[in-house]
């Protein structure tokens, strides 16, 4: 994927140069991608509006498994938007000098992952234009929504996050907006200008921009911790045997970064191919997060082996029978496809060469994006299918429905992707200046004005 | 009881089935001296190796609801195997028995079977208990019942406290009170396909729960419809209240403030919440018979057992014009109305004097799942079976 040898040390005219390249005017590939992500998007959305019109039996929802495809997307997508809070929050906060080159990337993923999450709650409800009896408004009948309810946690968590991760975002991106705005003319000029809210570069507007920055990291940090353990207690609160368990939490913010960053990978890999951004985004950043995979896949481990002995442990019954109905029966394709994905498949990760080998780290980060899907999905569809009463026992199949919304989830998200690297610059052009030697007094100043 | 749903079938006894290499879904050709009927099987470890069964009055060629299922080729009308010939002794038609031979036809009609399996799995749904111990417990009464351990205070009831008393004993089994709850409650028929599937809206059913030796096991039958459980899992989890609980006990649910979340669907150990996938439809003439006093339920609503809430508040009504409290057998649920063998009594529980009260607290007297902790307001009597040498 190497197509040039990069330049040692790049100067700060250097980084403007290549950063505003990439929103110059896109090729053929760019359009035909829109294309294609727009097609399925707008089948996705003919798909929901079949659903809205005749009903959430278009799905393959069934008594026992009453949620299904859709909840395992929306977890999904949660998880994915946990990486870049971590990245341009906690990895600041630390001082990681290598998240400068992929944490706007990494933060608009974000964003787009929460918003696409965002909708699968509307999609998932029966009654979908009812769905603002779950927000805390004033109204006539003097009802609250339940706070007992995680779903309400979950509605707090989620826009919490969203708006704290989307300010923490604009703020990030002022200094490089008034970049862009100095190098560009008309129409486009004036939009920038009115973003880049009057950005100067001065001292004072620097002091507060940094102050600002670092508080908002500070907030944002335990939200990293917090979301996903909202998340994961929509099944922990519950009493489904497989679902009924205090190891969620911590289990599921594990979960979310290690696919948070096979995302991450999954965008920046082919910005770096195609934008020709080798200079900034090195070998030492992919082996960097390549390592952040590993880790968070062995610590993923450890909690499937925990889950696993605290079934066998705990002696209960149903739990053991959902365990080793999941491991044995219908949906073990899908248990076993998880643990290879999650568990096995990151181990090559041992290897620097593989850290530093874009195509390893490529297809390691889309195993572990299908093995994280799938991970929400054996939690949900087998332990409901198998839960207290036999009944009910059986088995979930999908319907064109579900499917094609949650391969247009998909297409949703490339597609605001797609829209961001043309419209905002997607490196910082900021703080990939801060890692370069200051220019000397002999260099012409290529610093913005 | 097959459990089978919209299709007729013929039952045939496991042995036979084994011999005849017959397997559950294999359409098998009935003939007798008068006439031949192609059906598809329904293996039974309990029928008698030499016979095989087959239900009457199961969708006739003639009659046939194409509004759900499509007609079945060939019909299901059992009595075209008998002959016309009257029965000797009582001059009726000869319609209990016709000798037959089975041949397979090669071709498969998987049958609709609501039920996902027989076996309880050492789950303790449906419970027995020997003759013997059965009147040692009446003479001698139950072990005190363990205290309820909780950080919380008890709940408290200031009115009436509804509940009922189901005996497993009694109950044969014969599903009339699922039929009479349809009726009561307005509750939509889904079709063949919606039910195969897992999205029938039964508020209540009867469940077959096989005990005992494979080959030829005993039968309980287990009424089972929304426990009204005093710590329901279905309600902390409903974001918007649409799922609560009464001062009398009742479980209820309002189908206009639910959003269809699910969530109480999936916490409800019993599944007895039943969810609206589509928007079922009473085409005409089936409006008439909807039940005025029962609101009929849209798409997206998660709908349950009431305990007959309409006939509670007609009673509580009529109690208050007598100016007095209610008392037994001023309200009888639609499924208690209509049990043949009075298996299922509803009542105060508040009230020790009540039947319902009195049958709680019987010997027999159990719940189902009750080591969740769920405290259900349905009492189940066990079976009493004769002791197994």
């Amino acid at each position: 994927m190497m197509s040039q040898s990069p330049p040692t040390t790049p100067t700060f005219a250097d980084v403007n140069r290549d950063v505003l390249r990439t929103l110059g005017p896109p090729g053929n590939l760019y359009f035909a991608w829109m294309c294609v992500v727009a097609l399925v998007l707008a089948w996705g959305i003919l798909a929901w509006t079949g659903q809205i019109w005749w009903g959430m039996g278009m799905a393959g929802k069934r008594v026992p498994q009453q949620w299904a495809m859709y909840i395992t997307t929306f977890v999904f997508w949660i998880g994915i938007g946990h990486a870049g809070t971590l990245i341009s929050a906690i990895l600041y906060l630390f001082r990681a000098r290598w998240r400068t080159s992929i944490y706007r990337a990494a933060e608009a993923m974000t964003i787009f992952a929460v918003l696409t999450a965002g909708l699968f709650p509307l999609i998932h409800a029966g009654r979908m234009w009812f769905a603002y009896f779950l927000l805390p408004y004033p109204n006539q009948r003097d009802l609250w929504p339940n706070f007992r309810s995680p779903l309400v946690w979950d509605v707090f968590a989620i826009s919490t996050y969203l708006t704290i991760s989307t300010v923490f975002f604009i703020v990030g991106l002022i200094p490089d907006i008034a970049a862009v705005r100095d190098a560009s003319t008309g129409w486009r000029r004036r939009i920038y200008a009115m973003l880049a809210l009057g950005w100067e570069g001065s001292d004072s507007q620097w002091r507060h921009y940094r102050r600002a920055y670092g508080l908002f990291a500070a907030l944002a940090t335990p939200l990293v911790l917090s979301v996903h353990s909202v998340v994961s207690w929509d099944f922990a609160m519950a009493l489904v045997p497989g679902w009924h368990s205090t190891l969620f939490a911590p289990f599921f913010v594990d979960g979310a970064i290690f696919s948070g960053f096979a995302m991450v990978l999954v965008l920046v890999l082919p910005m770096r191919h195609f934008f020709k951004l080798h200079a900034y985004i090195q070998e030492k950043h992919l082996d960097a997060m390549g390592k952040l995979i590993l880790v968070t896949g062995l610590v993923l481990t450890y909690f499937y082996l925990s889950e696993i002995f605290t079934t066998l442990y705990s002696g209960d019954e149903f739990d053991k029978a959902s365990l080793f109905w999941k491991v044995t029966k219908s949906y073990a394709w899908a248990l076993w496809l998880m643990y290879f994905c999650n568990c096995i498949s990151p181990l090559i990760l041992f290897w620097k060469k593989a850290r530093t080998s874009p195509v390893v780290l490529y297809v390691v980060s889309i195993l572990v994006l299908i093995g994280m899907w799938f991970e929400r999905f054996n939690i949900i569809v087998p332990s409901l299918g198998h839960a207290f009463y036999p009944w009910a026992w059986g088995i979930y199949v999908p319907t064109l429905t579900d499917t094609s919304i949650v391969i247009g989830s998909f297409a949703w998200f490339f597609l605001l992707f797609l829209g961001f690297i043309k419209v905002l610059p997607s490196l910082s052009i900021v703080e990939v200046k801060e890692t370069l030697p200051p220019p000397l007094k002999d260099r012409p100043h290529a610093s913005h004005h | 009881m097959t459990q089978a749903v919209w299709d007729a079938w013929v039952e045939i006894a496991t042995e036979s089935a084994a011999k005849l290499g017959i397997a559950q879904g294999d359409v098998v050709r009935v003939s007798s001296p008068h006439g031949t009927l192609e059906l598809p099987a329904y293996v039974s470890p309990t029928l008698h190796p030499q016979a095989v069964a087959i239900p009457i009055g199961h969708r006739y060629a003639a009659y046939h609801v194409p509004r759900y299922v499509a007609v079945s080729p060939g019909g299901a009308n059992p009595m075209a195997l008998l002959g016309p010939a009257a029965e000797p002794t009582s001059g009726g038609v000869a319609f209990l028995s016709v000798r037959v031979t089975l041949a397979k036809t090669g071709t498969r009609r998987p049958l609709t079977i609501l039920q996902a399996t027989h076996d309880q799995h050492q789950r303790e749904l449906a419970q027995h208990v020997d003759l013997r111990a059965a009147r040692e417990q009446a003479l001698r009464g139950k072990h005190g019942e363990e205290a309820h351990v909780s950080m919380y205070p008890e709940k408290t009831y200031p009115g009436y406290r509804w509940g009922l008393a189901i005996d497993v004993d009694a109950c044969i089994g014969c599903q009339a009170c699922a039929v009479a709850c349809q009726a009561e409650n307005n509750v939509p028929v889904v079709g063949k396909a919606q039910a195969a599937y897992g999205r029938q809206l039964h508020w209540l059913r009867i469940e077959r729960w096989a005990e005992g030796k494979a080959d030829h096991p005993t039968n309980l039958f287990v009424p089972m419809l929304c426990q009204h459980c005093e710590i329901a899992p279905c309600e902390p989890v409903c974001p918007v209240f649409a799922a609560y609980r009464t001062e009398e006990g009742l479980n209820a649910q309002v189908y206009n403030r639910c959003v269809g979340t699910r969530y109480c669907g999936n916490n409800c150990p019993y599944h007895v919440r039943r969810f609206n996938w589509f928007q079922h439809e009473f085409p005409a003439p089936l409006e008439v018979q909807l039940n005025p006093d029962v609101t009929v339920r849209q798409l997206g609503v998660m709908e349950k057992c009431t305990m007959c809430v309409q006939r509670i508040i007609a009673g509580k009504d009529h109690a208050r014009d007598e100016k007095r409290p209610v008392k037994d057998g001023d309200i009888l649920t639609a499924c208690q109305q209509t049990c043949p063998t009075r298996a299922i009594t509803f009542g105060n529980l508040k009230d020790d004097t009540s039947t319902v009260a009195t049958l709680a607290h019987s010997p027999r007297g159990y719940y189902s799942l009750e080591e969740l902790g769920t405290r259900p307001s349905v009492t189940y009597l066990k079976k009493v079976v004769r002791e197994h040498a």
